[in-house]
């Protein structure tokens, strides 16, 4: 400690990993111990959560966000960010997290059909007890003793409706929840398996009772008479169900899904994940289909559209390619229990307006009150290492300096006020405001991008020196951009090189369309839907007509829709150093999307196509300026997302063990946060980001508990 | 010495602060630690009792007494199929008066049997570290129960034979299994066969493994005999012993 001067930290990028250190880092717990500040690249805070207002105020997004209701570290996060900030009900309309998020129980998965037309398939996840980031003395569903019992359960009525759907049922039999007591569970199962065939579905249901007694305890029992019971029970659902062929795409997936949970549950046993230290990350190393075929899946099951949809979902697509899926087993299958099993309130939480306004804009207000200091227009430039010749005996390496590029000078050196109000909603713009910058007017006409990769532009250098300017860094800039910003680690560090070798990422596309129609005029008859596994190349769709209200339009759109996919790199890695290269990119898109309303949408909206084509009318014009045809499209948003830190992080088998964790201590005024790091949920997205931020704040202040951070100690 | 952007110097240089290396960086990703009243996250855990799932077994004598039990029957009920089976086989009329077939029937029978030996050695294994380690639960207090004597594995076992008819020999024992073993009587696949009892272990002392003696007798009928070892304090299973006698 360095008397009454608090600890100052640095936090490079403002995404949900960083936000999260900084939360943690201020608590007013901490009584200012810790003074954080906060450099972010361009205007606004976000990164890949990032969105901006445009014309019409309408809400522009870096990509389709949803958030699980698995996400508890988010989530209560948000809750306490959304308690501190206290708005008064009556002048927002977005003044508690209750405004801002809520509950979405619908997903669907779409199936291209023999005749080569997509059927959907909608389901609706009954709402779980609680909401997620409740406390969680009172429900805690993370218990192994919870997955067993739930993934039997969601088997057992699985099977009981498969049965009834064939119309050969037999009686209804409930789940008991009372099961045999664990000697007679191991007697069973020895008769069972002596008897070496379950004959009717009584039988399996029966089998997966006594399942249900030995998984829970399963270190008591023997292993290969395990391995044997749960092939029997394996061999002879499918066995008793194979019968069913059918054309009903729901019974289809039904059945889909049973011999998935299934093969999860043989491979559980045959690789001792309930007893092995590592839990899941053991299989980590195997592609998670593979690991499923391994374990008896059929190949009809691991193509199914629910899995699909699933490694849609996760972006999962090594270099963007389709053909080329890729999600490490262990993390695949803790991410499904957590998914399906343990979310409280609803499995899909939706935003009320951009995830920008929803969660970083609070964020933003409440660490100013708290006296964070924000620098935005700060793009780092280099991590310098301390000399290692200047290093005392037994000292740790660490970050000697932080060079940055000032990108532009606020006028008069005032603060930049990021934020304007839009219905009574704190918001950010799609564009700086350049109303506040030196030269403003200028960089506006050259269509300045402070956000891209490729501009150059700096009003001046600085560098911020340690012990002087901080004491701690957070890095919590995405990995793509490691390589550029952190040269020395990468050369220097092996762990480093092979992190950012092994730990991939991938670039990603996104258009929004605003259209003058209700969805059921436009021939979808289901409710507002998350539906993925639909055709590349924009595999994912949701309804986010809910938003209208948010925005200011003239010409009042009726539907809004949102696609989200991957973005497949280009064949040479050369391509990404002509400047032109996002500007390409983001033609492609726009391509893409036009091809996929033409020829793609009508699968989904029949309504929505004349003939052969997309009803380019359709579409609302902030600008009102009625172009003919498709150059409409010109109007509606969309993005490629290829700046290095924007990549989306990839979960691929084999690379799990090459992340790094914010708890590790080789350079010891440093840490990392991020969804790459190893942070427990080793997977892209908002809770893996948010549960790296605060590991990362446990590293520098021992706060939050580690135990507090929920699903770190996971198996 | 520190030298700032504007070349001035900074002498007296404040000391640099690191981060003190963590207890773990790591997970814990064991899915002991997350069986419900066994630890784990911390709100959700403390002071909960155990779910009815994670119910101990009533009497430890108990459970081991029953697990050996229905081991024994297990093998029991096996070598009385095997044996059915293996009669068929031979009568008139079925495919397995074919000289080559035999010895591959003989063989998966054997294996079939064999498997479910190690089963139940396996679920002996665990009831009784499961035992254990709920004692050790149920007695606050008590020490640690003892490490079992180091392990005696089968290689280790010097085995003398005297027989006529050449034979094989496989002897699977647990790392736990002492110096004093014995065999109630091993059991011939072949019905014909009188169950072998000239094979015994010599007991062992401390520093030396116990001794196998494998005497076949002339008249033995070429088959597979099995058992089980047990230890002979206790009874407790210990291993499996296969004898497989070739004319
Ligand atoms: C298209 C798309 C859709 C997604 N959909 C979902 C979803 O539905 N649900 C979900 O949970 N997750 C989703 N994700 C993932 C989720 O957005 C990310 O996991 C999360 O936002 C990552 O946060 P982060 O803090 O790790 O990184 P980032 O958000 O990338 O934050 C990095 C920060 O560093 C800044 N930065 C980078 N370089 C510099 C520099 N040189 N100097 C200064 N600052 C810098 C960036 O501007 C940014 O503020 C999606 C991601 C994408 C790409």
């Amino acid at each position: 400690m360095t008397g009454d001067k608090p600890i100052e930290v640095a936090v490079i990028g403002g995404g949900c990993g960083s936000m999260a250190a900084a939360f943690e880092l201020s608590r007013p717990e901490h009584r200012g111990k810790y003074h954080v500040t906060v450099y972010q690249v361009g205007w606004r805070l976000g990164g890949k959560g990032a969105s901006g207002r445009g014309a019409a105020d309408r809400i522009e997004e870096h990509g389709l966000h949803i958030w699980l209701g698995f996400y508890e570290n988010a989530f209560r996060l948000m809750r306490e960010c959304y308690t501190e900030l206290d708005r008064d009900p009556s002048a927002h309309r977005i003044a508690q997290w209750t405004d801002a998020f809520f509950p979405d129980a619908h997903a669907g998965v779409a199936e291209l059909g023999h005749a080569g037309h997509w059927s959907n398939w909608t389901a609706f996840f009954p709402p779980a007890d609680g909401l997620p980031g409740d406390p969680l003395s009172t429900h805690n569903p993370f218990t192994i003793n919870n997955y067993v019992v739930r993934t039997l359960q969601l088997l057992h009525s699985l099977i009981l409706g498969l049965r009834s759907s064939d119309q050969t049922s037999e009686p209804d039999l409930p789940y008991e929840t009372t099961a045999p007591d664990s000697n007679a569970a191991l007697s069973s199962m020895l008769r069972l398996v002596e008897v070496g065939v379950l004959t009717s579905v009584a039988a399996v249901l029966e089998a997966i009772k006594i399942l249900e007694v030995v998984l829970r305890s399963i270190a008591a029992y023997p292993h290969s008479l395990l391995v044997q019971f749960i092939e029997l029970i394996a061999s002879s659902v499918r066995n008793l169900l194979e019968g069913i062929v059918t054309s009903d795409p729901a019974v289809k997936l039904r059945w889909e899904i049973i011999d998935l949970v299934i093969a999860i549950m043989v491979g559980a046993v045959r690789y001792r994940l309930l007893t092995d230290p590592r839990g899941l990350d053991s299989i980590n190393q195997y592609e998670c289909r593979e690991w499923l075929l391994e374990n008896g899946a059929s190949e009809t099951s691991v193509n199914s559209p629910f899995v699909r949809g699933l490694y849609d979902l996760a972006l999962a697509y090594e270099d963007g390619d389709p053909n080329r899926p890729g999600l490490a087993a262990g993390q695949a299958i803790r991410g499904s229990l957590r998914m399906f099993f343990t979310y409280r309130g609803s499995l899909f939480w939706k935003m009320r307006a951009g995830m920008g306004d929803i969660v970083f804009a609070p964020f933003y207000e409440v660490l100013k009150r708290r006296g964070v200091t924000f620098k935005f227009f700060h793009r780092l430039q280099n991590v310098r290492l301390a000399d290692p010749a200047t290093l005392a005996p037994g000292e740790k390496s660490y970050v000697q300096a932080l060079e940055f590029d000032i990108q532009a000078e606020t006028v008069d050196g005032l603060e930049y006020q990021p934020l304007r109000d839009v219905h009574s909603v704190p918001s950010w713009p799609s564009q700086p405001d350049y109303a506040q910058l030196v030269d403003g007017s200028a960089l506006a006409e050259n269509g300045w991008d402070p956000e891209s990769h490729w501009d150059t532009h700096r009003s001046s250098p600085l560098t911020l020196e340690v012990t002087r300017d901080f004491d701690f860094v957070v890095l919590g800039i995405g990995v793509g951009a490691v390589p550029y910003v952190c040269r020395e680690l990468v050369e220097q560090d092996h762990r480093w090189r092979m992190m950012v070798d092994k730990v991939k990422t991938v670039a990603t596309q996104a258009f929004q369309i605003w259209m003058r129609e209700e969805m059921s005029e436009l021939g979808w008859k289901e409710p507002p839907v998350t539906l993925s596994a639909f055709c590349k190349p924009f595999d994912t769709w949701a309804d986010m007509t809910h938003l209208v209200p948010e925005e200011s339009w003239a010409d009042v759109p009726k539907s809004i829709a949102y696609f989200c996919n991957i973005l497949a790199d280009p064949e040479s890695a050369n391509a990404e150093l002509d400047p032109e290269y996002p500007e390409q990119r983001h033609v492609e898109v726009r391509d893409n999307a036009i091809r996929f309303l033409n020829e793609k949408i009508g699968e989904l909206w029949p309504g929505a196509v004349d003939g052969k084509a997309f009803r380019w009318d359709l579409l609302v014009d902030p600008a009102d300026e009625k172009g003919n045809g498709q150059a409409q499209f010109d109007s509606q948003y969309w993005t490629a997302n290829v700046n290095p830190s924007d990549r989306y992080v990839l979960a691929l088998p084999g690379s799990m063990d090459y992340r790094i964790s914010p708890l590790d201590n080789t350079y010891d005024n440093m840490t990392v946060a991020g969804d790459w790091t190893d942070c427990g949920f080793n997977e892209g997205c908002v809770e893996a980001a948010v549960m790296s931020g605060r590991l990362a704040a446990h590293a520098i202040s021992n706060s939050p508990a580690l135990e507090e951070i929920i699903g770190y100690d996971h198996p | 010495m520190t030298i700032r952007d504007n070349g001035e110097s900074v002498d007296s240089q404040p000391k640099r602060m690191h981060r003190d290396d963590p207890e773990r960086s790591e997970p814990v990703r064991s899915a002991k630690h997350h069986v419900e009243g066994n630890g784990g996250w911390r709100e959700t855990l403390t002071g909960r009792p155990a779910a009815n799932g994670d119910a101990a077994p009533e009497a430890a004598e108990d459970t081991v007494g029953y697990g050996v039990k229905l081991g024994y029957k297990l093998i029991e009920d096996q070598i009385l199929k095997g044996q059915k089976i293996a009669e068929q086989w031979r009568s008139p009329g079925c495919e397995a008066k074919d000289e080559d077939e035999w010895p591959r029937v003989l063989g998966r029978l054997l294996n079939v049997y064999r498997d479910l030996g190690s089963v139940y050695m396996d679920a002996t294994e665990s009831i009784i570290s499961r035992v254990a380690n709920l004692a050790m639960e149920y007695e606050p207090g008590a020490d640690k129960p003892s490490e079992s004597a180091p392990g005696i594995s089968a290689p280790d076992i010097p085995i003398t034979v005297s027989s006529a008819k050449k034979v094989r020999i496989q002897l699977d024992l647990k790392p736990q299994a002492g110096g004093n073993l014995s065999i109630p009587a091993l059991h011939g696949l072949d019905r014909a066969a009188e169950p072998l009892t000239t094979v015994y272990f010599a007991p062992g002392s401390t520093t030396n493994p116990p001794e196998l003696n494998v005497e076949i007798p002339d008249e033995c009928i070429a088959t597979a005999y099995t058992g089980v070892v047990v230890d002979a304090d206790t009874n407790e299973p210990m291993g499996t012993l296969c004898v497989h006698v070739v004319d």
